[in-house]
């Protein structure tokens, strides 16, 4: 039972954490990759902030504040820079906040990491975490809708079709993009709550390049900007590797094989569904 | 004379960065897209040479077998990327690339196992010039870097090649009525550009160890070089490999005492080195300010 | 595809249709018994819920079918095992991908090799032993999912693992209730005491490494350490730092490095320590590779004269100490004593000669695994699948093997394993205490 919890709660917390992904990456065609970071950071605050003593759910809400204005820092890059420099530069942020966590060790526990982190009350055991992992959840996967319903939504679907056309309509790019990776933030960072929940342990491979390519699988896998592609997208992804567990495979291979597996399902994705996930070009 | 062993060392891996940030810019030029594979490619071909040496070539056959598969990778680059690059589709290609450079990772990881290789399993030889050292590698290396750098800013900029190459994502239609095929142009690029990241993993190697993953951060911090010193400027590059390099080094090599900074903390300060420069110059270095369409 | 056109189907195409099916599954199934009867199930009862169930057709496909699903269940196993043997699975959780993958396809190594004579030793008592690996990625998350699939799916009572430090300590506070017991042989975060009263370790505390090391370095009045960013390196280093600082207040730190996991050009970090000119030199990278290319830059630097060395059990095989014995010469090691047994030296010997090279494992670890292979398979065989009466025998009783004559967890979640010295004469390591 416990395994099956686990995955469950391992597709709530994908899911979670790719919803920003698809709506920078898919939705508004704004390649922020710093989603694995924010996942990272809002854990490593939840974490601190407990050892410092406070109470876990008021850890939590510290968490998701911290990560809110840390994300600005991301919206100032959006703003300064061109697409291909803040793309490079959401990427080397997971390696850098990576060294900065293991450096720091007086306030991360470095690489000996922060064990025992506390579950809070009435969500101290797996089930009960795990309903509250399925339910936060739906509540951002309701919070994505309603944005793509809205205003926002709109002008990012525009801007991936013309950023020039929104800016002409009045609209502006810079705002728009900077919301999505502002909301994209704080979900990653509460999905990074949620799992350091419930593995209770904290070290710097808590974020990785496993995990950015997860995200922005999922992320580009869901292609168009609905709801059920991302939870297809998310079930299909987390689950795929688990199926090599039960094959006669070599465990050597088995993790190297799961990397080598992500990518090429991305390269076939990217290279097969590109075109429909960016407009077609008129060729005059 | 502290100080001078401090930037020798910093120098040649600043030179290891150029050497990885030049392909990166031939194949922006061409394609306009990074081509974030390029140091798994080079990490694979050397291990392409480790295995053909370890299992008794001749060393004039194990490089012409490196250059081969050198090859090979540049030409599977291209067959990935090229329809991204006719399509303009450039942070998609981005992705492909990065994903690319994954699976070469995991491949190298399954074949050869994770564990480090060495090329020679004793101390490297060096030169010495009174307290100053640098080893073999690392002298070939800083050679190689000046040679090279100036042959490419020469090729780009004063050749009809290296315009064309330019040429090719900037307008390819116009490119291809004057009967030149941009297609073969990036095909070329790309072939170049595997060999001389192969060269540059080969280097590195020699210097130090080989594992399948140790070319992720030289790619991201020759990614960093290039944007620094600008995208569309080869000089720029050349020298924010070196910015981007040496200010960390020199950092922690000279910290001591209570104030020592270990090496742990390099690559925090890379990224805000890159932040810096990035914010107060946004299009690069040494680029300046153009029309804005 | 498969449910949808049932009905149109004759009795005969069904049946070899589901022959087929079957087949298949059980290939894609091998290992998991369950899942395979259970996925089979299912589609059977959805196949004969379109069929009517209970017609004549449906009955009589239903015998044929159930026999070929039992009859295939019975060939469903993993080795095949005679009927008279118990099979007691056990879980290993290694980091079998990431950046420990060498260390773990080491590990694998050796539990490879050890299998065979264990199930020889269990054959008599009617037992058969089958080691089932997960991959820990050395990560807590990873490791807690490698845990839940080995104890929800395959059943296993008993885990060899984490090996890292952060794998042991995610799943410690898994293992409170009783119904797994979990022996690392790797970890050694002092953390771990007391986390679990079900995870025990072979492994010596960071803390008696770090005494140790203290206590022999307090010979000199500068010392300068060289960390890799690890955690079992940075626990031990933090051991040392603090014991310095409590206990040897004459002892000046001149230099404290710390280089990133897997570095390969530490040149700029060696010149640094150089110039501080320490007495007394700890080199603390994680072993294999890095320990290799950490001597092979200091020899090329040369001009290390009038500092001594110090290191731990990266420097106790004779692989790391060939390399540079201008530096190694004389090296003081801080490793657990009787690393270099003579019986354990042959048995390493013939794993590296079956199963290749396990150089990144150590000596220290290599035994360690050894050991609590030996001891917990000899305790299962004797008290059966029951972790809580394995773990009241583990912690009442004393065991003698490589890592020690005294091995017992009466106290602690470690071993009693005190530190030894050795020094580096003519390139080998030799016990002095």
């Amino acid at each position: 039972m416990g395994y099956f919890l686990t995955q469950l709660a391992r597709i709530a917390e994908n899911v979670a954490m790719s919803i920003g992904c698809h709506l920078t990456i898919a939705v508004g065609n704004i390649f922020f990759l710093g989603g694995s970071t924010m996942f990272c950071f809002g854990a490593y605050a939840v974490a601190i902030s407990q050892k410092a003593g406070l109470d876990p759910w008021l850890s939590a809400i510290v968490a998701v504040l911290c990560s809110l204005v840390f994300s600005f820092l991301f919206v100032l890059a959006y703003i300064r820079l061109s697409n291909d420099s803040f793309t490079v530069f959401t990427l080397a942020s997971m390696l850098a906040f990576e060294a900065l966590v293991k450096s720091w060790d007086t306030v991360t526990g470095g690489v000996l990491g922060i064990a025992g982190i506390m579950r809070p009350e009435y969500i101290d055991k797996l089930k009960e975490l795990v309903i509250f992992q399925v339910i936060i959840m739906i509540i951002l996967l309701i919070v994505e809708y309603v944005i793509l319903k809205t205003f926002i939504g709109r002008s990012l679907l525009g801007m991936r079709e013309s950023k020039h056309f929104v800016e002409s309509l009045g609209t502006s790019t810079k705002l728009i993009g900077g919301t999505a990776i502002v909301i994209g933030s704080v979900m990653a960072a509460i999905a990074g709550v949620t799992t350091v929940w419930r593995v209770q342990f904290l070290d710097a491979s808590f974020g990785s390049v496993t995990l950015l390519v997860l995200t922005v699988t999922i992320a580009v896998l869901a292609a168009k900007p609905k709801i059920r592609w991302l939870m297809l997208s998310a079930i299909f992804v987390t689950f795929l590797p688990e199926v090599f567990r039960f094959l006669p495979i070599p465990s050597i291979m088995l993790g190297h094989l799961r990397i080598f597996m992500y990518s090429v399902m991305l390269i076939i994705v990217l290279l097969t569904i590109s075109k429909k996930l960016m407009p077609q070009k008129r060729v005059i | 004379m502290f100080f001078l062993q401090i930037l020798l060392h910093s120098l040649v891996v600043g030179t290891q960065v150029v050497l990885l940030a030049v392909p990166l810019y031939l194949v922006y030029s061409s394609s306009k897209i990074f081509h974030l594979g390029l140091g798994a490619t080079g990490i694979s071909v050397a291990y392409a040479l480790w295995f053909a040496l370890k299992s008794g070539w001749s060393l004039p056959m194990a490089i012409i077998f490196a250059l081969i598969c050198a090859i090979v990778l540049g030409i599977l680059s291209f067959a990935l990327l090229e329809k991204l690059a006719k399509k303009k589709e450039h942070l998609f290609g981005l992705l492909v690339s990065f994903s690319f450079g994954l699976c070469l990772e995991a491949i190298v990881a399954i074949m050869f196992g994770t564990d480090g290789k060495f090329f020679l399993t004793t101390p490297l030889p060096t030169i010495r010039f009174s307290e100053l050292y640098l080893t073999f590698p690392g002298v070939a290396t800083l050679i190689a870097g000046v040679i090279l750098s100036v042959l490419f800013l020469i090729i780009v900029a004063k050749t009809p090649w290296g315009r064309k190459m330019k040429a090719v994502s900037e307008n390819s239609y116009l490119l291809a009525s004057l009967s030149f095929n941009a297609g073969t142009v990036r095909l070329f690029v790309l072939i170049i550009a595997s060999v001389l990241a192969g060269f540059v993993g080969i280097m590195t190697t020699l210097n130090s160890n080989l594992t399948p993953n140790a070319g992720f951060s030289v790619i991201v911090l020759a990614f960093i070089a290039l944007l620094v010193g600008g995208v569309n400027s080869l000089k720029g590059t050349i020298l924010a490999s070196y910015i981007v390099v040496l200010i960390p080094e020199l950092i922690v090599g000279l910290s001591s005492g209570q104030y020592s900074i270990s090496l742990s903390w390099k690559m925090v300060i890379v990224f805000v080195v890159a932040a810096i420069f990035l914010t107060w110059k946004p299009n690069g270095l040494l680029t300046r300010k153009a029309r804005v369409e | 595809m498969v449910i949808r056109s049932i009905a149109d189907l004759s009795s005969r195409s069904y049946l070899r249709f589901a022959v087929v099916e079957m087949t298949i599954w059980r290939a894609l199934f091998t290992k998991t018994m369950n899942l395979a009867k259970m996925t089979m199930l299912y589609l059977l009862i959805i196949k004969f819920k379109s069929m009517k169930l209970f017609s004549q057709k449906s009955l009589a496909l239903l015998v044929p079918v159930l026999a070929v699903v039992l009859l295939l269940s019975g060939c469903v196993s993993q080795p095949p095992a005679p009927k008279a043997l118990e099979t007691i699975k056990i879980g290993v959780i290694a980091p079998m991908s990431g950046d420990a993958a060498a260390v773990g396809e080491q590990i694998k190594k050796v539990f490879d090799y050890l299998l065979p004579s264990i199930n020889e030793t269990a054959k008599n008592e009617g037992k058969q032993y089958q080691f089932i690996y997960e991959d820990g990625k050395c990560a807590g998350s990873e490791a807690v999912a490698a845990y839940q699939k080995l104890t929800n799916i395959d059943g296993v009572k008993f885990i060899f693992g984490g090996m890292c430090s952060s794998e042991t300590l995610a799943i410690a506070p898994l293992t409170k209730d009783g119904s797994t017991l979990v022996v690392s042989s790797l970890s050694s975060n002092p953390a771990l005491e007391g986390a679990s009263p079900y995870t025990f370790t072979f492994s010596y505390s960071d803390d008696v490494m770090g005494k140790t090391l203290a206590k022999e370095m307090s010979k000199y009045e500068r010392v300068a350490l060289i960390t890799e960013q690890t955690d079992w390196n940075i626990g031990i280093q933090k051991v040392l730092l603090d014991e310095l600082k409590a206990n040897y207040p004459k002892v000046t730190v001149v230099a404290n490095e710390v280089f990133p996991k897997g570095a390969t050009d530490i040149r700029s970090t060696l010149e640094k320590v150089k110039k501080m000119a320490p007495a007394a030199l700890f080199l603390n990278p994680a072993p294999g590779v890095t320990a290799e290319t950490l001597v092979k830059q200091m020899a090329e630097l040369k001009e290390w004269t009038g500092c001594t060395m110090f290191g731990q059990t990266s420097y106790i095989g004779e692989s790391n100490l060939k390399v540079a014995p201008e530096i190694t010469e004389g090296m003081i090691v801080v490793d657990a004593p009787k690393s270099t047994n003579s019986e354990f030296v042959t048995l390493s010997g013939e794993i590296e000669t079956a199963k290749g090279t396990i150089s990144d494992l150590g000596a220290y670890y290599s035994a360690a695994i050894i050991d609590s292979t030996r001891i917990m398979t000899k305790l299962i065989s004797e008290f059966g699948n029951d972790p809580i009466a394995v773990q009241k025998a583990l912690k009442e009783r004393t065991f003698s093997g490589f890592i020690s004559n005294d091995i017992n967890f009466k106290n602690s979640s470690f071993p009693n394993i005190g530190g030894g010295i050795y020094k580096v004469i003519d390139g080998k390591a030799v016990y002095q205490q």
